[in-house]
């Protein structure tokens, strides 16, 4: 019979090793269960079958085809060339979609806007105050009300104040001004802490908040998409609007890095 | 309940990843675009027609349906993008585009490393109308007669709404008290009916601010708040 590999680790010593021996749940100590198992007298009751067919009726809830991402690109890859095919899209289509992120929306936007905010304290208040206006100021590429832009906020930091942008139900982000959401921001993990302890997930970011500083967080959960106005970095008097549009990150504009 | 609508404030999770690339494999950008496309070839947009045999809706209401109504184990377990591949290509399926034997035989090909070239020529008003999407968007704004319930300063109690597939609730504030903080101007529509979740057609939406600790007695951080936007319908006065 062969013993399925657990779906995470419950040894902590080597396989077999005297390390393990203390573990209650060791492999040796599931084997010598799994043994006494099969040569208890059957009474006919399910929780009592053989241990091979007990382990088989267990399901492998998470376990990956050893190919996991070679299928995945390959049904992806599927999907798109019999769409084409039918005419639903395009073969140009999807690389379109993409090459927008990559030169009409992305957080070279917001940067622009948060360099503008930093040089010129009234489009600064403007900005918190109402933000689509603000940005319609700017002389941005067309579509700062685009898709997922339609309806933005942005939340200005200040020494006293931090702020941090979150979507518990999924991965509302405003595409406009910060382009496409990293993986940190969708992963189940950062949008379950961020919401209770936020000063200790900056915190693993890199990112020390005082507790003196007030924590703001934005749950992102009907029109608004949400984004930071990072505080201006010190020592950076006297350069210019673009070479400061240039120190700006996306993740200072989530909330989870400084500028 | 699904666990899917519960995430904040879940504990035992271990440290967030701060992985900062968009994809995280090639392929994921593939879904990606076609799931813009959907969205812009979706019925309900006022756009020119085009060639596309793409006539039903396809929202983000859809696509999160297909991550919340997920078992809440594989919904942890898949990737975000894997949560895409699978609604999206169910959605096609289902809506009768393609077949499940048409997807499985190209998948089949492509991984033997022998894909076909797909027939070119398709309308080129499609990549058009996914262009007008993304610049115009699909702004959920309508001028409706409701007039605000509540005022800035309001105290309101989140209900604990019957939610059947799909919420924009998120589960931590649900019969929990907040204050208004901000009165959004106008009505904001939902991109589909939530049924007795309450959401659908415009209404009020608030930014309502909430006191960590009445969320999470004794187990959250100081000097912090935490801010949601919700649909009139999820508040109520409280008692």
């Amino acid at each position: 019979m062969t013993t399925p590999s657990p779906a995470f680790p419950i040894e902590t010593g080597a396989p077999g090793s005297e390390n393990s021996g203390n573990m209650r749940f060791s492999r040796r100590n599931l084997l010598i269960a799994s043994a006494t198992a099969a040569a208890a007298p059957a009474i006919g009751t399910a929780a009592l079958q053989p241990a091979q067919a007990q382990t088989m009726a267990i399901p492998q809830r998470f376990a990956f085809p050893p190919n996991r991402e070679t299928l995945n690109a390959a049904r992806a890859m599927a999907l798109e060339s019999l769409l084409i095919e039918k005419g639903i899209i395009t073969d140009k289509s999807v690389d379109g979609v993409l090459a927008f992120f990559e030169t009409q929306m992305g957080p070279f936007n917001g940067a622009k806007v948060v360099a503008r905010a930093w040089v010129d304290p009234a489009f600064k208040q403007r900005l918190g105050d109402d933000t689509p206006a603000a940005i319609a100021s700017l002389n941005l590429p067309k579509g700062m009300a685009g898709a997922e832009g339609e309806h933005m906020r942005a939340a200005v930091n200040s020494p006293t104040l931090h702020n941090l942008v979150i979507c518990t139900l999924c991965s509302c982000y405003p595409w406009p001004v910060l382009g496409l959401p990293p993986y940190w921001y969708k992963d189940p993990t950062f949008r379950a802490r961020a919401a209770r302890e936020p000063r200790a997930v900056l915190k693993e970011f890199g990112l020390d908040i005082p507790e003196s500083v007030e924590i703001k967080t934005w749950d992102s959960s009907a029109q608004i998409r949400w984004f930071v106005v990072p505080d201006r970095p010190a020592g950076t008097q006297g350069m210019s609007e673009a070479d400061l549009a240039k120190l700006v990150t996306a993740e200072g504009m989530m909330g989870v890095a400084k500028v | 309940m699904k666990l899917q609508h519960y995430l904040g404030g879940l504990e035992g999770l271990g440290p967030v990843t701060y992985e900062k690339r968009v994809f995280v494999e090639p392929w994921e950008t593939r879904i990606f675009g076609i799931h813009v496309a959907m969205m812009a070839l979706s019925s309900q947009l006022p756009l020119p027609a085009t060639g596309s045999p793409f006539k039903t809706i396809w929202t983000w209401a859809d696509l999160r349906k297909g991550a919340e109504s997920l078992n809440p184990f594989d919904y942890f377990k898949f990737r975000y993008y894997e949560k895409w591949l699978g609604g999206i290509s169910g959605y096609f399926v289902e809506q009768g585009y393609v077949t499940q034997a048409e997807l499985d035989a190209r998948t089949q090909q492509f991984l033997n490393a022998s894909p076909p070239s797909p027939r070119a020529g398709a309308d080129p008003a499609i990549d058009q109308r996914i262009n007008t999407y993304l610049v115009e968007g699909d702004s959920p704004k309508r001028d409706s007669a409701f007039s605000p319930k509540f005022a800035k300063g309001d105290k309101v109690f989140v209900k604990d709404v019957p939610t059947i597939e799909h919420t924009r609730l998120p589960g931590y504030l649900r019969d929990r008290i907040g204050v208004v903080d901000t009165v959004y101007s106008g009505n904001y529509t939902y991109l589909t009916s939530t049924g007795p979740d309450g959401i659908g057609e415009a209404m009020p939406v608030y930014c309502v601010r909430f006191d960590p600790d009445d969320l999470w007695k004794g187990n959250t951080e100081k000097n912090f708040a935490i801010y949601a936007d919700l649909y009139e319908s999820y508040l109520a006065k409280p008692n």
